[in-house]
């Protein structure tokens, strides 16, 4: 037993300077001229709690709200654009994101309660690095990709790749601008599900899961096949091993069944915290990840 | 006889409803004035230590910062609790849980003190310490409390106990386990203190007992206590959590050691890490029915952890234990309670007050009695329910306003209405239902207990009502109202309720133990029967007529033709205004230390709760498909307040049931509303239903009687019947998070209980 190392309590938020620039080359200068030493400030929603508990000092933080290239919903040749600073709210109200992406609808529509709803932005849920963001797991099935923009260069990252540790993205000094989700075909079909402690929103999840899959059309099944899981790895995962197994194949009630142990037993590395233990998390994503696959082939019984 | 009453048994909002959902309600907080300090506490962040050396001088030098306090700057007594005050204001010498203060600091804003805090280094000699209140019972367990850690062991011996179970045809036990429970009132523990040019000191808090913080500020700083006096602000609720006045003591201090106003307000995780939390319980229960389906004895041991100080676990201990029996009568008893000292925060008063773990067991073991006797839960309960002939744990006997057997028969009509909907169980999952019992006896069950009130007619025909119980939101300031204006034949807003200021308002102690109803209503009834008297024997001899002929309504007297206004009556009598003072105290007798007999209520309410549940096979999550609520509350003062009680304590007892524990790795661990999990507004049970059962209460005032806890008592039993109806295994240990209720699937087919023969 670890005892007595820090103080019981968190604190006020610590002073820190504040910048509120106007545009996108205008912040890019500042964060050139402060050297690393300042953090991105979007909605607040994870940078102002973690200050509160004292989670790293943050002297300057550099509000990106007020720009315009980061704002805004776009479809783009049937590609879904998020500027980084849309909030998860507006996502969720989006008439376009609810028709064609339903699974990511689906995530934000539980992303908290409507007033974080209403400052968290899609950018800051990703470039947070936590496990648990509910943005994750559906964009990653999705095959999303992030624009990340710095003073001199400007690059597109697969979302694949961009998480590498609890809290840890790929961001080096740069800016996410922008989210991008390529057109998926018309018999795409996706499934998000959040398991909770309550029924509330605001609950951070204690697993999640996103299926993506598009029919081939034939008897074989399925073209593309994608398993995304949240909460139970140092970052949000793909689950490989499972979307191997079942690869080129229908989904039968035992192969469904064997995909989802392999997406607990191998995939998932979850470790225990005070939402749940390692034990408990793991069998979720089973019950989750199986219960996501018989839901896609229910919906699409010729390809099941 | 029914009696049509004007005010009395109406619906109406409460008199301050307007002013809270107009955000114009004054909050402590709310306040600030010239000059003011805010107060920052520094506290251990080790569960067990002893101090050897506080240095200030640091955080004395800092910018902003007025003063640096510690225990020795105590002018009186350095001690603290509700009931017994076994903490200290300030550590002097030893921290005996990861929270507990050390020191104070003032500064000119809350940023410097706060900044200064961290400049006060602390020597600290770290010593052995214990969390587990079992462990703590081994004999060579770290000594978590000064004089062992057994703080209380209190007992109930009725009948013969071999014997009972000798006549027994089925005997069940099993171990029970409930969680350390945080009353999360909306409003974090708040205090202002000023000193006026004679050195009287004032307080403004947030407080369920007002005459309390003024005794433990005068306590503190040796001042007489008329010279202390203490205004309850608006206060955010406090479900039993507001009975110890730490935060008015700091405040208090630092106003009298820098002659400087001063203001402490908690933020959330000081008040979730540093403020006593409910009893979690270790109970070992068995108990036994003849063939009949008799109740023929019980046995228990109840291990409640009441952390590092007793503050009131003897009086929780006390009430849980006199409470083992429940609704039912059986002839043979042994129960042990024991508060358990370990080095965690404190465990004191929370609506329920040990009678909601008690229940979980008992109505548990109920459900499991009923199974091996192949009878239906509630033919069970009906066949041992208690009625006017049967005494229940302590002896006592309630002749009347005792209606568990119609409850339990309406119950019986529900859960048969329920049951067609077992059927539409959809594919994954398992539905159940479960039925919960609980009583309470009103008021304190230790000692007796009394209200004063004084009441004043105005000869505009208006009434001051000042009685010193405060209204923590629950609407009982409209209901003294109420009470005086039916009495006194008033609307009830000619009458205005003081109960928040010491040098106003008489001592009606602690709004606490479901008592104010009951015992404030009866005293503000009898000062305004009083007054009536005397109107109407003044009025009598100026008609010429009998007193009883007279009628006294809005503010004048009248006898057929003739009529008076008031202000003329008083007038003719030199008279300006009339003002009356009464007080109620119940005849009772407390328990019996050795035995636990007396008669320690003047009444008993009783609950019977329904739920059907649905639970998720795969995750183990529950859903509350409907949950009924049936109370027995006397006669409603107030509709209206009585149903939003009863939905407050449904939903409270639901976060007992489901999803709240305050879990400790140090101190608190779960110390913001993220990881500590209150019910939200989506966990409401898809449908809920309040059913209120009317059985006046001869002594209660128009028949009423306290209500507000037991709408609480039976929620964790009645949920954790209905969830092992559905799942075929006992659950024993709430809350019944997914990850525990999926466990018991797994291990579904295991035994959990082990009969005895
Ligand atoms: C009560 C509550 C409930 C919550 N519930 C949920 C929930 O259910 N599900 C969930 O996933 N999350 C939840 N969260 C977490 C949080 O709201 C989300 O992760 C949110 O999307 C974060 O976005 P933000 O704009 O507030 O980020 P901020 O707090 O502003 O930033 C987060 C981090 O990302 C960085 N950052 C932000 N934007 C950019 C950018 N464009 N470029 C580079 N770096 C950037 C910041 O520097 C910071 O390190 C909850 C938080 C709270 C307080």
């Amino acid at each position: 037993m670890f005892c007595g190392n820090k103080s019981p309590m968190l604190g006020r938020l610590p002073s820190f300077d504040y910048y509120r620039p106007a545009t996108l080359d205008e912040t890019l200068t500042a964060m050139e001229r402060l050297n690393g030493n300042f953090c991105v400030l979007a909605g607040g929603t994870d940078l102002l709690v973690g200050m509160k508990e004292r989670r790293g000092r943050h002297p300057a933080l550099l509000d990106i709200k007020a720009l315009p290239e980061l704002a805004g919903i776009r479809a783009d040749n049937g590609t879904l654009c998020l500027g980084a600073t849309v909030t998860t709210r507006a996502i969720a109200q989006s008439p376009l994101v609810r028709e064609r992406f339903p699974m990511l609808f689906q995530s934000m529509k539980l992303l908290g309660s409507m007033q974080i709803g209403n400052r968290a932005t899609i950018g800051g849920n990703l470039a947070n690095g936590s496990p648990a963001a509910d943005g994750a797991p559906p964009l990653l099935a999705l095959g999303a990709s992030v624009k990340l923009v710095g003073k001199t260069k400007e690059r597109w990252v697969p979302l694949d790749n961009f998480f590498i540790g609890p809290k840890k993205t790929i961001i080096e000094g740069e800016l996410l601008a922008e989210v991008r989700i390529p057109t998926p075909p018309p018999s795409g079909r996706g499934i998000f599900y959040k398991l909770g402690p309550r029924n509330a929103p605001e609950d951070i999840c204690i697993v999640s899961a996103a299926v993506y899959g598009v029919p081939d059309g034939g008897a074989n099944g399925w073209k593309e096949l994608r398993i995304a899981l949240g909460a139970v790895a140092p970052t949000p995962i793909r689950a490989r091993h499972a979307e191997e197994r079942l690869r080129g194949q229908p989904l039968e009630p035992k192969l469904v069944e064997e995909a989802a142990r392999i997406a607990a037993d191998r995939d998932a590395t979850p470790i225990s915290d005070i939402r749940g233990s390692a034990d408990y998390r793991r069998e979720m994503v089973y019950v989750l990840v199986k219960r996501a696959l018989e839901q896609i082939a229910r919906d699409y019984p010729s390809a099941a | 006889m029914s009696v049509a009453y004007q005010v009395v048994g109406k619906p109406m909002p409460r008199t301050d409803a307007q002013s809270k959902v107009l955000g114009q309600a004054q909050y402590t907080d709310d306040l600030s004035l010239p000059r003011m300090l805010f107060v920052k506490v520094l506290r251990s962040p080790h569960p067990h230590a002893r101090i050897r050396a506080i240095k200030t001088s640091a955080a004395q030098k800092q910018p902003g910062i007025v003063a640096v306090l510690t225990a020795k700057d105590i002018p009186g007594e350095n001690s603290m609790g509700p009931i017994i005050k076994d903490q200290q204001i300030l550590c002097a010498d030893l921290v005996r849980y990861a929270g507990d203060a050390v020191a104070l600091v003032a500064g000119e804003t809350e940023q410097a003190a706060e900044v200064a805090l961290e400049r006060i280094e602390v020597d600290y000699e770290e010593l052995p310490f214990v969390f587990d209140p079992l462990k703590a019972l081994e004999p060579d367990a770290p000594v978590a409390h000064e004089g062992g850690n057994i703080g209380t062991h209190m007992k109930v011996r009725r009948g013969d106990i071999e014997a009972g179970f000798g006549q027994a045809a089925a005997v069940v036990e099993a171990r029970f386990i409930t969680p350390r429970v945080e009353h999360a009132y909306i409003e974090p523990e708040v205090a202002l203190v000023s000193l006026d040019a004679q050195g009287d000191v004032s307080v403004w808090s947030s407080t369920q007992y007002a005459h309390l913080d003024r005794e433990e500020v005068a306590r503190m700083l040796a001042l007489p206590q008329s010279r202390v006096r203490v205004r309850q602000m608006v206060t955010g609720g406090g479900f039993g959590g507001k009975l110890n006045p730490h935060a008015q003591c700091y405040a208090a201090l630092v106003a009298w050691k820098t002659g400087r106003p001063a203001k402490v307000h908690y933020h959330r995780d000081e008040s979730l890490i540093a403020s006593y939390k409910a009893h979690p319980y270790v109970i070992d229960m068995k108990l036994g029915a003849d063939r009949e389906g008799r109740l023929t004895a019980i046995d228990a041991r109840l291990v409640g952890n009441t952390g590092a100080y007793l503050c009131q676990g003897r009086a929780v201990i006390t009430k849980s234990v006199t409470h083992v029996s429940g609704v039912y009568y059986i002839p043979n008893i042994k129960a042990d309670a024991y508060a358990v000292h370990t080095n965690t925060v404190p465990c004191g008063a929370m609506r329920g007050y040990g009678v909601p773990q008690v229940a979980f067991a008992l109505e548990s073991l109920i459900d499991e009695l009923a199974d091996r006797l192949g009878l239906e839960p509630l033919e069970l309960r009906m066949r041992n329910a208690l009625d006017t002939t049967l005494p229940n744990a302590t002896g006592q006997i309630m002749p009347a306003s005792i209606p568990v057997k119609e409850m339990l028969a309406r119950a019986k009509t529900s859960v048969e209405s329920l049951r067609p909907l077992l059927k539409e169980t959809p594919p994954g999952r398992k539905r159940g239902i479960g039925v919960g019992c609980s009583s309470r006896g009103i008021g304190s069950i230790r000692k007796a207990s009394r209200s004063t009130a004084v009441v004043s007619l105005h000869p505009d025909g208006s009434a001051t009502v000042a009685c010193g119980h405060v209204d923590l939101g629950q609407g009982s300031d409209t209901m003294m109202a109420q009470v005086a204006a039916e009495e006194l034949g008033l609307d009830v807003d000619r009458v205005r309720v003081i109960t928040n200021d010491t040098a106003i308002s008489p001592d009606c102690e602690s709004t606490s133990a479901s008592r104010v109803t009951y015992l404030s209503g009866n005293a503000v009834r009898f000062a305004a029967a009083k007054i009536k008297t005397r109107v109407l024997d003044l009025a009598a001899r100026e008609f010429d007529c009998a007193a009883d002929e007279v009628k006294m309504r809005n503010g004048a007297v009248a006898h057929r033709e003739q009529g008076l206004s008031l202000a003329a009556l008083f007038g003719k009598n030199t008279m300006h205004i009339i003002t009356e003072v009464a007080e109620h105290l119940p005849a009772t007798t407390p328990p019996d230390p050795e035995t636990g007999q007396g008669k320690p209520a003047g009444t008993y309410n009783f609950n019977v709760h329904i739920a059907l549940v649905e639970v998720d096979e795969g995750t183990g999550k529950v859903e509350t498909l409907k949950y009924l609520a049936m109370g027995d509350v006397g006669k409603m003062l107030n509709p209206m307040v009585v149903e939003g009680q009863m939905h407050g304590g449904m939903m409270m007892g639901m976060g007992f049931a489901l999803s709240e524990e305050v879990k400790i790795d140090c101190g608190v661990a779960n110390s913001t509303f993220a990881t500590y999990l209150i019910p939200t507004a989506c966990d409401v049970p898809r449908e809920l239903i309040v059913d209120v059962i009317e059985d006046a209460e001869p002594t209660g005032p128009f028949g009423a009687k306290g209500f507000s806890e037991g709408s609480l008592d039976p929620v964790g039993a009645t949920m954790a019947n209905a969830v092992s109806n559905a799942i075929g295994v006992r659950v024993t240990q709430l809350p019944m998070t997914g990850e525990r209720i999926h466990q018991l699937l797994r291990r579904r087919g295991e035994a959990v209980l082990k009969a005895v023969n």
